[in-house]
This record gives C-alpha cells, sequence and structure tokens, in this order.
C-alpha cells in the first residue's frame, strides 16, 4: 500500500472503522513511514481540536416556543381532519352547507330536472322532455276547488288559501279599520316582522282598476314587483305582487280596497326577530372565528400551514358571505311590505238577489273537498313515479360528485403515508 | 426512561405530553448540531424550531425503520442544507483573522486563568469560523461525527448515502480542516491555549 492510499485511510483508521486486512496493512505502513505519521498526528490533532469544541446549551424558553408553534399546528390539522376524514354523505353535506342558497337552488333543479326527466321518460316516451310538467298539476287542484267554491256561491268558504304568516295572522271577514289598526300594533318596536296582505276585489272593468292599481302603489313609494294576468270563461283575473315601504303600507291596503269590492283580505306579518338575531349571532361568531385564523396565519411559517389555514378561512369567509345574503334579505323583507292584489272582472252583473241554498251543501262540499283530495293524492303519487323513474339517473349524475371525494380521500391517505 | 418509540407512538394518538418529552430530550442536540452547522444562536434557535414542527406534522410518514433521534436530525440536517444553499447566495461576512489577533492581544493579563479561558474562548470561536468556511456537505459529516459523536451509520442514515460516502467524505472534510487551521498554526496549537 502506499502513501497515497494509506492517507485516503487515516481518517476511518482513527475512528477504528477499518476491516482487519485495512487495518493491517495500514500498521505496517505507517511503522516504516514518518511522512504518513506525521499526517496522521496532525489529523488527530484537527480532530481533537473540533472534539473540544463545548456543547453549548439551546437558550432558555426553547421548548416552550416549540411547543407554542406545535399547538398552533395540532390545532389547525384538527379542524382539518375532523372535516376531510368524513364518509361521502357527510362530506356532501358539508360541501352544500356552505353556500345554502346555492345548494337549496341546486336541490331544486335537481329535483324538478328528476320530475320532468321522470315524467318524460314514462309519459313522453322517446326522451322529449318537458320542463313545464312539475307544475301541471298543481293547477288542477286550484281550479277543481275554484269549481267547488262556484258550485257552493260562497266566495269566501275558500279563504284559506292565502295561508302563510303564522303568527299574526289576521283574517278579517268585517271590514273597516278595526283589523287595519290591529295589524299595525301587532308590530311591536324593535321586532322585525315581515308585513304582508293579501286582497281580492272584484271589479267591473279590469284595465281602469289596474290603472288606479298601479297608481295608487306608486304614489306610496311602492312598486309592482310581479303581474299576473289569466283569461278564463270571459271573464279576466289579473294578480300582483306589490312591495310598498312599511309605513304606507295600512294606508295603501286601505286604499286599494276602494278600487273594487273587497271579496278576501288577510293582513299578517311573520315575525323574523329570532331568525334575523340567530343569523346575526352567527355572522358575528363567523368574523371572531375569520379574525383567529388571520392570527394564525400570521403566525404560519410554512407554505403548508399558510394553505391548511387559507382553506379555513376560505370556507368562514364563505359561510359569512351566505349569512350577509341572508340578512340582506331579511332587511329587504322587513323594509318592505309584500301585498298581493287579486283583481277579478265580475263574470255577469247580478240582477236579482237569490236566497241562499241549503239544498244539498253537505253533499256539494263534501264532493268538493273530496275530489280536491283525490287530485293532490293523485299528483302526490304521480310525483312519485316521476322520481322514480328518474333516480337511476340522478345516482349516474352523483358519480362525478362521488369521484371528486374520492380523489380528496386519496390525495390525503398518501400524504398520510 | 420511556423509550423514544413509545413516545412517538403517544404522539401518534394525539398526546401532547409525549411530544414535549420528545422536546425536551432532543432540543439540545439539535441546537448544537444547528449551532455548529449555520454559526450563529439566531438562526440555530430558529431552524431548531422549524426542524421539531416540521417532525411534529410530519409524524404521520415516520416509519420507524430508523431511530426517531435518526429522523429528526435528517429533517434538522436538511433545513440546515436549505439555509446554508441560502446563504451562499448572499454571503454572511465574519470576523477577519485580523480583527481576531488583535482581541486576542487586548486580552487583559492580570489573572492568568480567567485570561487563558479567554484566549481559549477566541480560539473556539475563530475555529467555529473556520469550520464554516468548509463546504455545508463536509462540515455536515464533520459536525455529526466530531462534534455529535454520532456512529458512521447513523450519520449515513441522516445525510442519506452509503458507509464508504461517509469515510471518504469525513477524510476529505477533516483534511481540509486541518490544512485551513495550518495556516493558522500557532494560533491553534501552540502550548498553553490548547489543552488536549
Ligand atoms: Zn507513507
Amino acid at each position: 500500500m502506499d502513501c497515497r492510499a494509506v492517507e485516503e485511510k487515516l481518517s476511518a483508521y482513527l475512528d477504528g472503522q477499518l476491516e482487519a486486512k485495512e487495518l493491517k496493512s495500514v500498521a505496517i505502513h505507517l511503522e516504516t513511514c514518518p511522512s504518513c505519521r506525521a499526517e496522521l498526528a496532525s489529523l488527530k490533532e484537527t480532530i481533537d481540536l473540533v472534539r473540544s469544541l463545548e456543547h453549548v446549551s439551546p437558550p432558555p424558553g426553547l421548548k416552550d416556543k416549540i411547543m407554542g408553534r406545535v399547538d398552533e399546528l395540532a390545532s389547525v390539522r384538527n379542524l382539518k381532519e375532523s372535516r376531510e376524514s368524513r364518509g361521502f354523505l357527510p362530506w356532501l353535506w358539508c360541501r352544500l352547507g356552505r353556500r345554502p342558497v346555492l345548494s337549496v337552488a341546486a336541490a331544486a333543479a335537481v329535483l324538478v330536472l328528476a320530475l320532468a326527466l321522470g315524467r318524460g321518460l314514462l309519459e313522453g316516451g322517446t326522451g322529449v322532455l318537458r320542463l313545464n310538467v312539475p307544475s301541471a298539476g298543481a293547477p288542477q287542484v286550484a281550479i277543481d276547488m275554484k269549481r267547488a267554491e262556484k258550485n257552493s256561491e260562497e266566495p269566501n268558504a275558500t279563504s284559506a288559501t292565502g295561508g302563510r304568516a303564522p303568527e299574526t295572522l289576521i283574517k278579517s271577514a268585517e271590514l273597516g279599520s278595526a283589523a287595519t289598526s290591529t295589524a299595525r300594533q301587532a308590530v311591536p318596536l324593535g321586532r322585525k316582522v315581515v308585513q304582508t296582505g293579501r286582497l281580492v276585489l272584484l271589479v267591473e272593468n279590469l284595465d281602469p282598476a289596474t290603472d288606479e292599481l298601479v297608481r295608487l302603489t306608486q304614489a306610496r313609494g311602492g312598486f309592482i314587483q310581479n303581474s299576473f294576468l289569466k283569461r278564463g270563461e270571459g271573464a279576466r283575473t289579473a294578480s300582483y305582487t306589490l312591495r310598498v315601504p312599511v309605513p304606507a303600507f295600512v294606508n295603501l291596503v286601505q286604499e286599494l280596497e276602494k278600487i273594487g269590492e273587497v271579496e278576501q283580505r288577510e293582513l299578517g306579518g311573520q315575525d323574523v326577530t329570532e331568525e334575523y338575531v340567530d343569523v346575526e349571532a352567527r355572522r358575528r361568531n363567523l368574523e371572531r372565528q375569520e379574525e383567529r385564523f388571520l392570527n394564525i396565519l400570521a403566525q404560519a411559517k410554512t407554505v403548508d400551514d399558510v394553505l391548511k389555514v387559507e382553506t379555513q378561512l376560505e370556507r368562514v369567509r364563505g359561510e359569512i358571505e351566505s349569512l350577509t345574503a341572508r340578512l340582506k334579505y331579511l332587511d329587504n323583507q322587513v323594509a318592505l311590505a309584500t301585498i298581493t292584489v287579486e283583481l277579478k272582472e265580475r263574470p255577469r252583473p247580478v240582477n236579482t238577489v237569490r236566497a241562499f241554498s241549503a239544498a244539498n251543501l253537505g253533499t256539494r262540499l263534501r264532493q268538493a273537498m273530496l275530489s280536491s283530495v283525490n287530485a293532490l293524492l293523485e299528483y302526490a303519487g304521480q310525483v312519485l313515479v316521476w322520481l322514480a323513474a328518474a333516480l337511476p339517473f340522478l345516482l349516474v349524475a352523483l358519480v362525478p360528485v362521488a369521484f371528486v371525494w374520492w380523489r380528496k380521500r386519496r390525495r390525503r391517505n398518501k400524504l398520510r403515508n | 426512561m420511556v423509550p423514544d418509540e413509545v413516545l412517538v407512538k403517544e404522539c401518534r394518538r394525539g398526546s401532547r405530553e409525549a411530544f414535549a418529552v420528545l422536546v425536551e430530550r432532543y432540543q439540545a442536540k439539535i441546537y448544537n448540531l444547528t449551532y455548529r452547522l449555520l454559526g450563529n444562536a439566531d438562526d440555530a434557535e430558529e431552524l431548531t424550531q422549524e426542524a421539531f414542527c416540521r417532525a411534529f406534522a410530519k409524524l404521520g410518514e415516520f416509519r420507524g425503520e430508523a431511530a426517531f433521534s435518526t429522523w429528526l436530525y435528517r429533517i434538522a440536517h436538511n433545513l440546515c442544507l436549505d439555509e446554508l444553499r441560502r446563504r451562499q447566495r448572499r454571503p454572511v461576512l465574519s470576523l477577519s483573522e485580523h480583527e481576531m489577533r488583535r482581541y486576542l492581544e487586548e486580552v487583559p493579563g492580570e489573572n492568568p486563568e480567567a485570561a487563558e479561558l479567554c484566549v481559549r474562548r477566541a480560539v473556539l470561536g475563530r475555529l467555529q469560523e473556520v469550520l464554516a468556511t468548509l463546504p455545508p456537505d463536509q462540515r455536515t459529516v464533520l459536525v455529526l461525527r466530531d462534534v455529535q459523536d454520532l456512529s458512521y451509520e447513523e450519520i449515513a442514515q441522516i445525510i442519506g448515502c452509503s458507509l464508504g460516502t461517509v469515510k471518504s467524505r469525513l477524510n476529505r472534510a477533516r483534511r481540509a480542516l486541518r490544512d485551513k487551521l495550518s495556516a493558522e498554526r500557532e494560533l491553534f496549537f501552540s502550548d498553553g491555549v490548547y489543552s488536549g
């Protein structure tokens, strides 16, 4: 072994890392070679010097700092994991829950599509889809009821139709300021109440009545949100949805009543204070969460942490956004009262006063009701059949969603391993 | 003493305390490694923290083929190499040899023991600086072997290479350091300054 080869091995020699054969040949060479011995000595000297470097003690409080950062990481991870390690349905539920308005719209769209699809498959034959389908059954019920109403010649018998506004619903058969002032008093200060009114008016001629309705509404600072005209059996019916600032609500109702003969009137208010307070509280809570995440984000050290925190932030902000939208909607509903006015043209002038006919009244009422119930049941059954027909397609539509879920899950597992 | 593997298992089950014990057990070792590799206390502290945070975050990936300490060293080592690579782009200025000598001459002479301690400190400070001029891969094996006193096998696992590479790299590092030190031979190896 020459000097060069020996020099290469001196470091390992000093550490006792040479195999027996190498060790022997290096030892033999060292005995005979002064220059390699000098090399060995200088190496040993160097190593000893390095080994004499004192042990530095870590700064006080290092452990606490480390554990502080570890706790932050753990809290972020817990949040993330609790969202990620779920099954498909909870995952889907949470995803949808994050955008409630959108989800409801999507669910409605899916339902409508499903019904259309189902009916198209069953009745349209060769895949011609008719999208107006779901509404087709509903008017039938209404028409049946109308017929019942006509038979009985008792307009007020169907006054339960508008039936919303559960809390302070005021139905009045007798007119006058008593009812309207009740409606006014029904709104305690500081409460959030959605005011609604419904009028059914009989008019001689629809056109001037409509003009008057528009004029009155605009004079009170309101507007017409929706209008609907229907021509049937010679007489025309028009229906308007008016929005008017709450202070003008009662006055406008009273003015509108003068357009024609009041056939039906409902004034009501739905107290949404509780929902409002609840939504506000949830939003405040989320805003605090957002703040906390921003704090954590400011302290995040690695890209990975930053990404984790930002996912959380994005979720919280999405929820805040949808709650804000809900509050805005409620504010709008509370600020503007909604009045539905139905103008009905009188079919023909009635010249004679007929006596109230009680003949067969029981039978007629029963028949009217039964036919309505039957129509309803039939429609409900039909809806179920359509849904069943569409179910396989819905399942197929779920496949891409399930695929997204599955990929997320797999990526997470991969990261873990 | 609870073995590392048991503590690691507890950590995976979510025990914060188990991880705190591991931090307690290894913070000094990791701090020393980072300190010797980086050469200053602030960076050493920062990277020690980062190393433990990474270890905590990646505990799920730790399969136990190597000892926990080796795995932890490996994380710290990689962080240090990243940091050193960053620094190569903007080198840190250190005391020049000239300044060093002036500092040595100013040492007060009244108390010989205190003076000697002072000189010894200065010499070891200078040694740290010379160490910092070695290429990072050489510095690493040298520190792991001669400062941290780890075995060749552990070093191979930490830096992720073969035993043969550890041997040859360590040899190169030691000889390079020897050459650098011999340029300032009377400072490092004169009598009375360096005592075995
Ligand atoms: Zn020789």
